[in-house]
């Protein structure tokens, strides 16, 4: 219990978010009505997506450092958890299009950048997949991981700022905390930050100990 | 986070109301952030990049004192010396690159290659278009072909060197060396084929360039890039197998930041807009590319010593 507590904090922040993020009164504004509640969920899963990326992209350097293979399981498996988080993210960003801008997807820089960050991430497993041997596997990932996180911020939080976007906190536009967030809504938003993202470090968690386990039966060695 | 220690630290200047508040949702990202300070997160990022090239010790060290284990006997192995690593050399740097080149002028295929490739798919354009005049449409085109011509040109840049040589190379060149030398050539080798597809276009299809300065600007800039993005990946894609369907697959998301820019800046050039506006665009092309070379310069050692 101890060293659970974080679990069940979890799920009660989620639970929290959930039932107060569609329940509790929200500003009124234009256009944006109800879909304001969008920012409980859409913003905090790209937060959770990031943390997790982050996370990868520290054990991959740790990796290439002291080639621990529970360094490149952490790696692998975070940027899987940050993937699905992505998936998420695009979801429930489409969702808020189709009722603000009007269409599922438009033309736009920051959701460019996003799905060329889902192929970048995609190309990652092919390439991890490709290789055989599992060190020169953890070794050559590791270092494709280490570009791809960069480019990855220079694509979803640099470009999309220096140029025209639709989308809220670019490119000009105001972000929804300049005006929109008030009392109310920072009561539900900043748990909902933490809550996913511990959702996010808790199915990371659980993936990360699936696969060492594997390993160990597997190899018959400690990881 | 870079934008926010950036933004943090101007807004302690200026702002004074509701301070704790601001910096939270500074650090959260999601504020409007004036243009400016976005040149600022990636020159700060580029920064961060360069510094990391000067401080990141060399991997081989530990990888040679591993291997020197496993064969038990660590003393009384003399002749390689696992914490030899040669330096850094400008001269041998100058080598690596005349050999790229002899090999080049030798062999013929690389170069004759590419430019059958890009002369073939400029003379279809050709027939499918007769002549562009929408300015869009030939950009999306020149750069397409531009792209496909690099992924080929680089993808070929470690075919020649054979296992046994890359051990040979290994105790004799500083692995920063090697890949130093292999993006100057290749950058070399692509701002090359980049003016000849400029001159093919203009030749058959016809060129509304208005502003020549900027667009070969733009050329050697994008070259400098792509080679340094693809060189990389053509490494990992050789030790990973060596299919032209990895690098082709790994290299092309990673190489849409600095397309996007390039894309926009010639435009810009095409329709001959005065530099003020381009300069922008170019000085964020120009960090795009210390960026992307950094990485590659700072990574491939981890490659090289596999």
């Amino acid at each position: 219990m101890a060293k659970n507590w974080w679990k069940i904090l979890a799920v009660l922040l989620v639970l929290y978010t959930i039932v107060a993020g569609f329940l509790l009164p929200v500003p009124a504004r234009v256009i944006l009505n109800e879909t304001i509640r969008n920012l409980y969920f859409h913003v905090p899963i790209w937060f959770a997506m990031m943390l997790l990326m982050s996370v990868s992209v520290y054990s991959s350097i740790r990796y290439l450092g002291k080639s621990r293979i529970k360094n490149d399981i952490i790696a692998v498996q975070t940027a899987h958890t940050g993937i699905i988080f992505s998936i998420l993210g695009i979801l429930t960003g489409m969702l808020w299009a189709r009722y603000t801008w009007g269409t599922w997807w438009t033309t736009d820089t920051k959701l460019n950048g996003v799905a060329i960050t889902f192929l970048i991430y995609t190309a990652y497993f092919i390439l991890r997949s490709s290789i055989e041997d599992e060190q020169k596997k953890a070794r050559i990932s590791a270092i494709y991981n280490v570009f791809a996180y960069v480019m990855m911020i220079v694509f979803i939080m640099v470009l999309p700022r220096m140029q025209a976007s639709l989308h809220p906190g670019n490119g000009g536009n105001p972000g929804f905390n300049s005006y929109d967030l008030d009392s109310t809504m920072r009561m539900v938003f900043y748990p909902a930050v933490i809550a996913w993202m511990l959702m996010g470090a808790w199915i990371a968690q659980v993936k990360i100990r699936i696969e060492v386990l594997s390993k160990k039966i597997l190899y018959d060695e400690t990881v | 986070m870079l934008q926010c220690h950036q933004s943090s630290r101007k807004d302690a200047e200026s702002a004074k109301s509701a301070e704790g508040e601001r910096i939270f949702s500074l650090l959260l990202g999601i504020v409007n952030l004036p243009r400016s300070i976005n040149l600022h997160s990636l020159l700060i990022l580029c920064a961060l990049c360069l510094c990391a090239t000067q401080r990141v010790k060399h991997p081989s060290m530990s990888i040679s004192a591993e291997s020197v284990k496993i064969c038990g006997r660590p003393s009384r192995i003399s002749l390689i010396n696992p914490y030899f690593c040669p330096a850094l050399n400008f001269h041998h740097f100058i080598l690596l690159l005349k050999k790229e080149f002899d090999i080049e002028f030798r062999q013929k295929t690389a170069i004759n290659g590419i430019l059958l490739f890009v002369l073939s798919t400029v003379f279809i354009s050709y027939l499918a278009f007769q002549h562009i005049i929408e300015p869009s449409l030939w950009n999306a085109l020149f750069w397409i072909i531009l792209l496909f011509g690099a992924i080929i040109t680089v993808s070929k840049s470690f075919l020649n060197e054979q296992k046994g040589r890359m051990l040979y190379n290994y105790f004799l060149y500083n692995p920063r060396t090697v890949i130093l030398s292999k993006i100057v050539y290749n950058s070399i080798l692509l701002t090359v084929v980049s003016f000849v597809t400029l001159f093919l276009f203009s030749v058959f299809i016809g060129s509304p360039v208005q502003d020549l300065g900027v667009f070969s600007l733009v050329l050697f800039l994008a070259s400098f890039g792509f080679s340094s993005i693809l060189t990389l990946m053509a490494g990992i894609s050789i030790k990973a197998g060596g299919s032209f369907t990895l690098t082709a697959i790994l290299s092309f998301p990673l190489t849409v930041p600095l397309l996007l820019v390039a894309i926009k800046v010639s435009k810009y050039a095409i329709d001959g807009l005065a530099f003020s506006v381009c300069s922008q665009y170019l000085l964020v092309l120009l960090l795009l590319n210390i960026i992307v070379g950094a990485l590659s310069y700072l990574l491939f050692p981890y490659l090289w010593s596999d």
